[in-house]
């Protein structure tokens, strides 16, 4: 009797083990792993292109044969998940990607509207959403900017990867928006998204040569600069390297970075700020049935460099003369940004969702015709820099010494 | 002596040529009854002598290499002064060489003689005297091999019940600690002693134990393992119930949370029951060590415990059906390794599980000069040149060689098997079902330890059931001073243990 049910419970495990098992199983040695990917237009199709990366060469054992440490492949259908299983025919392996990284638009693409795209990246169960996507700027095709060999980290999606992500922890001038951020940045209202601009300067053939990773001065580089802003999901402008950081000071989405301003008695000379903590606020007041939008941002800064002949930083008002005049000089940029974004009526910046948060009911009123309303809405700029430290000295060098 | 003792016993025959169950007044005709049940082993000797003063013959049989052969000189010897008065009888005159107890059958005698006493028949008498005089070679006292420790006593138990009684009897020198002696087997009549100390062991537990005892009918119990496999409570485990000890500190601590002991003659180990499975998890060191290193010593073997049964397992899974939870340089690392290895990744790993498993066997099975041998078989071939022939990935190989150190964590050598089974079946469900198959398997194999008992004490006792304060000594341990009660769970009475207060100067 024990014996029997032993013998039947065990070929009911052993069937379930044995018919259904490994059905979705795939080994590593075959995967092709992709971590870039670039979406161009050829006539009506998607071009996708597709970089996988060689495990063996890029593995820090010495299994590699020298070979690139990736390679790309391209297809051309009508849906991009059809152009994605094409990718076999190309190579030998299945192509995996959830370890995406980067995804780069062609701007015109970009230009025709992002929507039809996000739809397969969001609903696939395959693709994780923290990769970041960006859009091939100056006419550069993105399959060209995914072909550039770039020393240090020799393949591109990587290259663009680890350069988005230490960039914003540095400079601030480049802004990080992964997948997630987009989609809620394309389907919420009162915001439009804005993506990083990428390029490629110099030699773009001898960029896509090998050789170009070893040369000390590479004849071709990657570029990622510019913000690419969006009205409606359809990219209508660009933003430069100081407007994108103006961009990342109003949403509050920068963490450490330096600044350049003029001296406060002398327009030749420059001194720098190192910013280390930076906080936003904003408030919506309704002025005759207008929203206007109080913008403060605090800004803990000390100083990094100074090249002003005669200012005495031992003296105590010196430091209010420097902090105003780099206030001023702040807002500024700030009103550059705004103006930058009104001009192409896309509110990258939010503003429709801070007045619908504080004011919900002025909100519906203006939710309809936002696009024409964004341009006329009124901003007060409040900027208050606190200098805390002057570096390892105090003043700067000067001949009498 | 012997070879004429044996000629003329030999010349006798004749005389006892039927079995008989009492003792005869001749006492040569005795010892022929006794050679002639044992079958003329040639162990069993015999020595004549007379009492000069009452000219009294006697014989006196014993079994070679077992006794004290100075003592039965001292008999032999000592005759000549015995006075045949009303206040010196034979009982007390070899009361004097040894404890002496009177038998009146053949059968009895035949069972002392056998278990290592001194039989000496008189002439004239129908009782016979049985001297105890054993003296089996045993081992010296040895640190244990199977439980070390840095700090702590090294003292470990020995073959010999009475010596690994009196090491218990030293620690603990209380008079309510009892060792109630049992005797087991038909042929080998092993010497079995219960160990507790009454008013702090629960009395149905001893009950219960008592019973479980009585109910083995077998011919021979050579070894405390064989008591644990008649006596445990669920046979169709993998889990140990009943937990085993080589140290006499570790089986005096037990005593005194009110757990039972079981002393089984012939074996270095001793049985505590009832076992829980956080015990297993528990070492002599945990005590001797400070609190706070203790701890985290505890909490590491619970992580190893993990890595032995899990880590190649979710090592399969993981790259064959979740390769999206792996970081994206590591995924290149591992595909690297795996680039041109023929085999899918369970097959691999459990070549090597398999392989290591041979190893392991192979090292504790080879004599000793060999057992360089085996490591370096092991070490190259199996590890470095499969991996460069490219028949293994060298992933699978940092993977079971983890799981192999994690394994030796385990204080204790009979928990380190369930999770050394488990693996493999681990595995199996890794490779078919991924995450998933391992958490099915988690939850059952957690189940099934929920539902285990150790004489009626729930196996995961303090953990599920849950019971607060013995959380002090469970996964952690906590300083001495605060533990001032006895474990709830297997002690009820005399709970109270202490009453020192925290140490500091002022007091």
């Amino acid at each position: 009797m024990l014996m029997r049910r032993l013998s039947s419970i065990l070929l009911v495990i052993l069937s379930v083990l044995l018919l259904s098992g490994c059905w979705d199983r795939w080994e590593l040695n075959e995967l092709s792993i992709i971590t870039g990917m670039a979406i161009d237009k050829s006539d009506d199709n998607y071009e996708l292109t597709m970089q996988s990366i060689n495990p063996a060469e890029i593995a820090s054992q010495e299994i590699g044969n020298g070979y690139a440490q990736s390679f790309n492949t391209t297809e051309i259908a009508p849906t991009i998940h059809e152009s994605l299983r094409k990718h076999v025919n190309k190579s030998p392996r299945r192509a995996f990607i959830s370890h995406l990284q980067v995804l780069v638009i062609s701007e015109e693409v970009a230009r025709e509207g992002i929507t039809s795209i996000l739809d397969f990246f969001y609903r696939d169960h395959e693709v994780r959403s923290d990769f970041f996507v960006l859009v091939a700027k100056d006419d550069q095709s993105a399959k060209e900017i995914m072909s550039i060999v770039t020393p240090l980290e020799n393949v591109p999606s990587q290259n663009i990867f680890d350069s988005l992500q230490y960039g914003a922890r540095s400079y601030g001038g480049t802004r990080i928006v992964t997948l997630d951020d987009l989609y809620q940045d394309a389907t919420a209202p009162g915001i439009e998204p804005a993506l990083m601009g990428v390029t490629v300067i110099g030699d773009l053939k001898e960029g896509q040569d090998r050789a170009n990773a070893e040369k000390n001065a590479p004849a071709a580089t990657l570029l990622i600069e510019g913000l690419a802003i969006f009205r409606n999901n359809a990219l209508v402008g660009w933003l430069n390297q100081d407007q994108s950081k103006g961009l990342n000071y109003i949403t509050g989405d920068i963490r450490d970075s330096v600044g350049s301003f003029t001296c406060p008695d002398s327009q030749e000379e420059e001194f720098a700020l190192e910013s280390f903590k930076e906080r936003t606020k904003y408030d919506v007041r309704i002025v005759n049935n207008r929203p206007i939008i109080d913008l403060t941002v605090d800004i803990g800064t000390h100083i990094s460099e100074v090249n002003c002949k005669d200012l005495d930083l031992s003296k105590e008002e010196n430091f209010y003369l420097v902090e105003e005049q780099a206030e001023q000089e702040f807002v500024a940029k700030l009103q550059d940004t705004v103006q930058e974004a009104k001009a192409h009526q896309a509110d990258v910046l939010g503003f429709g969702q801070m007045i619908h948060r504080k004011h919900p009911k002025v909100w519906e009123q203006l939710e309809d015709n936002w696009d024409e309303e964004f341009p006329n809405v009124e901003v007060t700029y409040e900027v208050n820099i606190n200098i805390t430290d002057t570096g390892n000295i105090i003043n700067s060098f000067s001949e009498d010494d | 002596m012997s070879v004429r003792l044996r000629r003329r016993y030999k010349q006798n025959k004749h005389l006892a040529t039927h079995v008989h169950d009492h003792i005869s007044p001749h006492a040569v005709n005795n010892f022929h009854q006794i050679m002639k049940r044992t079958g003329e082993s040639d162990d069993i000797l015999h020595r004549s002598f007379t009492f000069p003063t009452n000219k009294t013959k006697a014989s006196l049989i014993y079994v070679d290499g077992t006794v004290d052969s100075q003592a039965i000189e001292k008999i032999l010897s000592r005759a000549k002064f015995y006075s045949d008065n009303k206040d010196e009888n034979y009982l007390s005159y070899f009361n004097e060489v040894g404890t002496t107890k009177i038998h009146s059958s053949i059968p009895s005698i035949l069972n002392e003689l056998l278990s290592g006493h001194v039989i000496i028949f008189i002439d004239g008498q129908t009782d016979a005297y049985s001297v105890s005089l054993i003296k089996i070679p045993e081992r010296s006292i040895t640190e244990p091999l199977t439980e070390t420790v840095i700090r702590g006593p090294r003292e470990g138990f020995i073959e010999s019940l009475r010596v690994n009684t009196s090491l218990v009897r030293r620690r603990l020198p209380d008079e309510k600690l009892r060792f109630e002696p049992r005797t087991i087997g038909s042929r080998t009549k092993t010497k079995i002693n219960i160990a507790y100390i009454e008013g702090v062991a629960d009395e149905s537990l001893l009950t219960e134990l008592r019973q479980r005892l009585d109910r083995i009918e077998t011919d021979s119990i050579l070894e405390d393992g064989n008591i644990e496999e008649l006596i445990q409570d669920a046979t169709y485990t993998p889990f140990p119930t009943v937990y085993s000890s080589e140290r006499p500190d570790t089986v005096t601590s037990h005593l005194l949370e009110g757990k039972t002991a079981i002393f089984v003659d012939g074996s270095p180990f001793v049985l505590i029951v009832p076992a829980l499975f956080v015990q297993f998890f528990h070492n002599a060191e945990d005590h001797t060590q400070r609190a706070d290193i203790a701890s985290l010593v505890r909490l590491l073997r619970f992580g190893a415990a993990f890595i032995a049964l899990l880590a190649p397992s979710l090592y399969i899974a993981i790259t064959t059906f979740h390769q999206e939870l792996i970081p994206t340089r590591l995924l290149g690392n591992l595909a690297a390794q795996s680039e041109g290895t023929p085999f899918p990744t369970f097959i691999e790993a459990v070549l090597m599980e398999i392989t290591f498993e041979i190893l392991r066997e192979a090292g504790i099975r080879m004599p000793q000069p060999v057992g360089q041998a085996v490591s370096i078989v092991g070490a190259i071939v199996i590890g470095q040149a499969a991996v460069q022939a490219g028949i293994f990935s060298a992933a699978v190989v940092i993977v079971v060689s983890l799981t192999a150190i994690a394994s030796f964590v385990f204080p204790s050598y009979s928990m380190a098997s369930p999770f050394r089974i488990l693996r493999f079946g681990f595995m199996g469900l890794a490779a078919s079902f991924g995450l998933l198959g391992i958490s099915v398997g988690f939850t059952a194999m957690l189940l099934h330890l929920s539902s285990l008992k150790s004489f009626g004490i729930p196996y995961m006792s303090d953990l599920s059931p849950f019971v607060y304060s013995d959380q002090k000594d469970a996964l952690i341990r906590l300083p001495k001073w605060m533990m001032k009660e006895r474990p709830k769970t297997t002690d009820h009475q005399d709970v109270e243990r202490q009453h020192t207060r925290k140490p500091s100067p002022d007091q």
